[in-house]
């Protein structure tokens, strides 16, 4: 064969694998992207940095409902119709996950540099 | 001619599987969230998804039996009077009585009818009266129980908690079952207790982080493979009152909330039930004693009070210390 066409194939196969590269590294989810779940299923997600007017949003759970305020990257338990309100005590998200014991919601953020956190 | 364009290729493809190797390696665990023992309990694996389910039976019928407060419980049913022939009791029961005695009663299942007049079990946090404290401190005592084969029952006045260590146990038995399926590579987190099982699939330490006892963040990072991570601290469940902070964990020796300088207290570990009763343990027994504990009993630990870290030798060279840290670090 002649020496363009294994340049062809070699630049065509580089080409590939860098966009592929490229599309998988964007994908992995970006630092501040909120998830709701309740009884450990995914029910909301929102984008922190991309919210421009702050909003309410109520979680209607099987237990009970929480409303969620939620702001540019800022998120947290407005109010909620639980015994104790320690989910809502637990003011912004910042590093441990929001929990809901009683309703079984959980609001976190995609981990960063650990694995998992012990406390 | 032909040869270095054959090269080319196939260094091409030896570049390409390798960078899609990598990839493949990056992919995300499969992970389930479920809640039992009053906390929040994720599971993620690498391998078949069909065992998250498992793991979350598993959990929830652990919980069952374990629950002190569920009337239909083995434990609930001996703290009033019955009796039990339940693998998992017996097993607990037989690893608690033998924290007891190692640590001389810091760790003590028996001390339930005291965290419960603080209000801890329900969240209905009150300071007892004196003498309603001295009424519960007087059941507590974990060398009545002589329990040591057949079904067990408890001498009269005597309650038990397994909240202690229960935890842990839950975790070690997750990881028992996982192995057998033949798995080589999760993470466990039962409300705070990290279980990883093997290294990650590309053969690095799992990276599990302590929390900042204090701030938001994290206090330290270790690299762990087959070990559980255990912390205890007075910032998971705590009240306040008259400008006081009564912590959860309480002493069985006063019935009081523990208040000895500790921040917090992690334990590192195979035996997960171990570790969990022992950084309760070593809480009660405050920085000095536990110190020397840690020390003659070779744990590994981490230990934090408001100006001093204690870790243990073993820990000290690959630990890696997060934030502000302008605290003294003493190596055990």
């Amino acid at each position: 064969m002649k020496t363009w066409v294994w340049v062809v194939i070699v630049a065509v196969i580089l080409a590939v694998s860098l966009t592929v590269g490229v599309v998988l590294l964007t994908r992995q989810p970006q630092g501040n992207v909120a998830y709701v779940y309740v009884d450990g299923e995914l029910v909301y997600q929102v984008d922190l940095s991309k919210v421009d007017q702050p909003y309410l949003y109520t979680v209607n759970t099987p237990y009970g409902t929480n409303v969620l305020e939620i702001a540019k990257d800022s998120i947290r338990i407005a109010d909620a119709d639980c015994p104790h309100k320690e989910c809502v005590e637990q003011g912004r998200l910042k590093g441990s996950p929001l929990v809901c014991l009683p309703h079984r919601l959980v609001v976190k953020i995609a981990e960063d540099d650990a694995d998992s956190v012990s406390r | 001619m032909r040869k270095p364009f054959f090269v080319i290729v196939i260094s091409v493809c030896l570049v390409l599987s390798l960078g899609l190797g990598l990839f493949g390696c990056k992919q995300a665990p499969k992970e389930k969230t479920f809640f039992a023992m009053n906390t929040l309990m994720t599971v993620s694996l690498y391998g078949d998804s069909a065992l998250l389910d498992e793991c979350g039976r598993l959990l929830a019928s652990l919980d069952r039996t374990l629950s002190a407060t569920d009337p239909t419980s083995e434990v609930y049913r001996l703290n009033h009077g019955g009796t039990s022939e339940d693998e998992h009791v017996k097993e607990l029961l037989d690893k608690s009585l033998a924290l007891s005695r190692l640590t001389e009663g810091a760790f003590d299942p028996t001390v339930y009818p005291v965290v419960r007049a603080w209000g801890f079990t329900t969240g209905d946090y009150r300071i007892p009266a004196q003498d309603e404290l001295t009424a519960a401190l007087s059941k507590v005592g974990y060398e009545r129980i002589a329990w040591k084969e057949g079904s067990i029952s408890l001498p009269q006045g005597v309650e038990i908690d397994f909240g202690g260590i229960a935890k842990g146990y839950a975790g070690d038995l997750v990881k028992r079952y996982l192995l057998d399926k033949g798995l080589t590579s999760g993470l466990l987190n039962l409300g705070g207790n990290v279980v990883a099982i093997g290294a990650k699939p590309d053969g690095t330490p799992y990276r599990i982080a302590v929390k900042d006892p204090v701030g938001e963040g994290y206090m330290c990072i270790l690299p762990v493979v087959d070990k559980s991570v255990v912390t205890s601290g007075l910032y998971e469940r705590y009240f306040e009152k008259d400008g006081v902070k009564y912590g959860h964990i309480v002493d069985p020796s006063t019935g009081y909330p523990v208040d000895n300088g500790f921040l917090s207290v992690t334990v590192v570990g195979e035996d997960g039930a171990k570790c969990d009763a022992l950084s309760t343990a070593l809480f009660v027994m405050g920085p000095q004693k536990a110190c020397e504990f840690a020390k003659s009993n070779a744990l590994s630990v981490v230990m934090a009070t408001e100006d001093c870290l204690y870790v243990s030798s073993d820990l000290s060279s690959s630990i890696a210390w997060k934030g502000e840290q302008n605290k003294r670090v003493v190596t055990l």
